[in-house]
């Protein structure tokens, strides 16, 4: 995970460590945070080299640096400084990120990026800071996670909304495609909902270095922006998926009266024409 | 788009019907091949005409447009199965209800059942087979046959009759045919309209194709522990005049079963791969393309061809024109002309280039479209 041509650079006494987000975890797994109870999720030390727990839904490499009594962060050495922050810009997927955040409080430097953070500051703050920063971490990537998910499926839903107004025999086989879209828009709305009261939270106060940080972070990455933009995309997808559910089910029921009627019309044409051939083979012969 | 799969089959269906109605004509022969060129057509009839009306919505045609270019097509091939009739068959047998006056009438039932719960179709098929051997039963099928030949009297109930029952091709029960087709047609051939939406899979039609197979030769094992009534009045042997249900389950399963397999081997898959899978063997997918796009013309064409130079000796020797009919030479001798026709044929079709205003499919395209 870690660079080896980045990490010499790095001031003595950074401690990298690597934390996974994960949706279930055992007595056996070093804890260190967890998420608010209705989100389910914990944060658990791994080993940097580890392979990916189980159930993991997210890793974030938290560099920490506590700085000795009264040294203020700014008073670290530059080279320090950028080399730290070129390894937070440094992500596994591809070029240097250019938009990490770096942030200032209370005599404590931070650098965030959402696979990399870096904390800066006394030795009794640390967790605090890390703490807040895998929460926000989290409602950002969940964020991302269903904005990605939703930029995907708007060409499906285009493709969906004349189902929305009308539903015939060939739609029927697209029933369970349509279900699964469906399905996967209230799963959107549902997760966005669960992660709304944190990335709504008022600001607290008294203010503390972890909620100002919370705080601050959440404005850099619009995450309130992005929650009602998600809210309200999510809200036409509902709307669409509602009236092609409505359709679907109307059509399907409709449906099996018309067989219904049918098979009914088809054997009294059968008897009918029992009768007729009957007559004519009569009169024929 | 061209399906490979369907071109194959209707060439298959195609040089069936040569070979076995020059063997029949020519040399009284009937080959044990006859029973499966005709059934092949009729269901194909049913395939075409799916994929017709998806071309149709597809250019953005209405519904009426489209219901009235298939009635007008419908009445064309009706029409011209008339006309076929007393041109071919001379005009005492305007009446024998063959398979392009049955084609006909299979487009206008289609055109009327295209809008119907699948569930509809296969109910109006089945009910079809089914009420078949009863109908035939209540008129005395027999009766309407002077040994191996329809011969119906020109009264309007004997018409009719031959018309739903009795004739060479009547509507029950080979309407099953072309209404299975277009079933079969709308599972095989549905275009995915969205980029996650699943090809069809050939699985359904090729699982019902091969119960439908070992049901006729289920039928045709048990027939003498079966009660006389049901084996011999209802299911009947493998037989094509009448059509008995052993024998429309036997060739609905083949038609089924082909029609799915190759369509799984030959045909391309938009999706993943929309260049045709024969474009490597361009040569010989000419051949099917060829026979499939001019089928109408070389089913009429190979009548004339063998049947007025028959007619036409049969009055310059001063006898009947029919005199010489199923006994004109020997069988070696027929197959070869058909032999030679079917590849005649294909020369002057191939001479005629992509240009496809000849023949009567461009006739009809020209009067109906």
């Amino acid at each position: 995970m870690i660079d080896p041509s980045l990490t010499p650079e790095l001031p003595k006494g950074a401690l990298i460590e690597k934390l996974t987000l994960v949706t279930q975890c055992s007595a056996d797994d070093d804890v260190v945070l967890e998420l608010p109870p209705p989100l389910q999720r914990w944060a658990v030390r791994s080993s940097t080299s580890a392979p990916p727990l189980p159930k993991c839904i997210a890793e974030v490499l938290i560099l920490s640096l506590p700085l000795e009594d009264r040294q203020n962060a700014q008073s670290l050495e530059p080279t320090s400084m950028a080399a730290i922050q070129r390894w937070v810009g440094h992500t596994s997927g591809g070029p240097i990120d250019t938009s990490c955040h770096l942030m200032q409080f209370q005599g404590a430097q931070i650098w965030w990026s959402p696979e990399r953070c870096a904390i800066v500051a006394a030795p009794d703050r640390l967790i605090s800071i890390r703490n807040a920063l895998i929460e926000v971490t989290f409602y950002e990537l969940e964020l991302r996670h269903i904005e990605r998910q939703v930029g995907a499926a708007w060409p499906e839903m285009e493709a969906d909304l004349p189902l929305a107004f009308q539903f015939d025999e060939r739609s029927i086989q697209r029933r369970s495609e349509l279900k699964k879209r469906f399905q996967l828009a209230l799963l959107g709305r549902a997760r966005l909902a669960r992660i709304g009261p944190y990335v709504h939270a008022p600001h607290l106060y008294p203010p503390t270095l972890s909620s100002q940080l919370s705080e601050r972070l959440r404005e850099r990455t619009r995450m309130m922006h992005r929650h009602e933009f998600l809210s309200e995309q999510l809200e036409v997808f509902g709307n669409v998926y509602e009236l092609c559910g409505q359709r679907s089910s109307d059509y399907v029921h409709t449906r099996t009266g018309t067989i219904l009627e049918w098979i009914i019309i088809i054997l009294l044409l059968a008897q009918t024409l029992f009768t007729v051939v009957e007559i004519f083979a009569a009169s024929g012969t | 788009m061209r399906y490979a799969s369907i071109d194959i089959l209707r060439t298959f269906a195609i040089v069936v019907m040569v070979l076995v109605h020059f063997s029949e004509n020519l040399a009284g022969h009937t080959s044990s091949i006859a029973g499966l060129g005709a059934p092949l057509f009729a269901f194909l009839s049913g395939v075409s005409y799916y994929l017709w009306v998806r071309g149709q919505e597809r250019k953005g045609r209405s519904e009426i447009d489209i219901s009235k270019i298939s009635v007008r097509r419908g009445l064309f091939v009706f029409g011209m199965g008339f006309a076929f009739n007393v041109l071919v068959w001379l005009p005492e047998d305007v009446f024998n209800w063959d398979v392009l006056t049955f084609i006909g009438v299979g487009l206008l039932l289609l055109n009327g059942v295209r809008r119907l719960p699948v569930p509809v179709t296969l109910v109006m098929a089945a009910t079809a087979v089914l009420v078949s051997p009863v109908l035939r039963e209540l008129v005395d099928y027999q009766a309407y046959w002077n040994d191996t030949h329809f011969d119906p009297d020109w009264t309007f109930s004997d018409i009719l009759i031959g018309f739903l029952v009795t004739g060479y091709f009547p509507i029950f029960p080979w309407i099953a045919f072309p209404l299975v087709g277009f079933v079969a047609g709308s599972q095989l051939f549905e275009d995915s309209i969205t980029s996650t939406q699943k090809e069809p899979s050939t699985w359904p039609v090729l699982r019902v194709g091969a119960i439908l197979i070992a049901m006729a030769i289920l039928c045709i094992l048990v027939k003498d522990y079966l009660p006389a009534v049901l084996s011999q009045k209802f299911l009947g042997s493998w037989a094509m005049y009448p059509a008995t249900i052993t024998y429309v389950m036997g060739a609905l399963g083949m038609a089924l079963v082909l029609q799915g397999w190759l369509h799984r081997v030959v045909d391309p898959i938009p999706k993943l791969d929309p260049t045709p899978k024969l474009d490597r063997y361009e040569a010989w997918w000419r051949i099917p393309k060829t026979f499939s796009q001019y089928s109408l013309t070389i089913y009429i064409a190979h009548h004339l061809v063998h049947l007025w130079p028959l007619w036409i000796y049969g009055i310059v020797q001063g006898q009947e024109p029919t005199f010489y009919w199923m006994q004109a030479m020997p069988l070696w001798l027929a197959v070869s002309l058909a032999i030679v026709f079917l590849a005649a044929t294909y020369g002057v079709l191939r001479g005629l280039g992509d240009n496809r205003n000849f023949g009567f499919e461009g006739w009809m395209r020209w009067v109906c479209d």
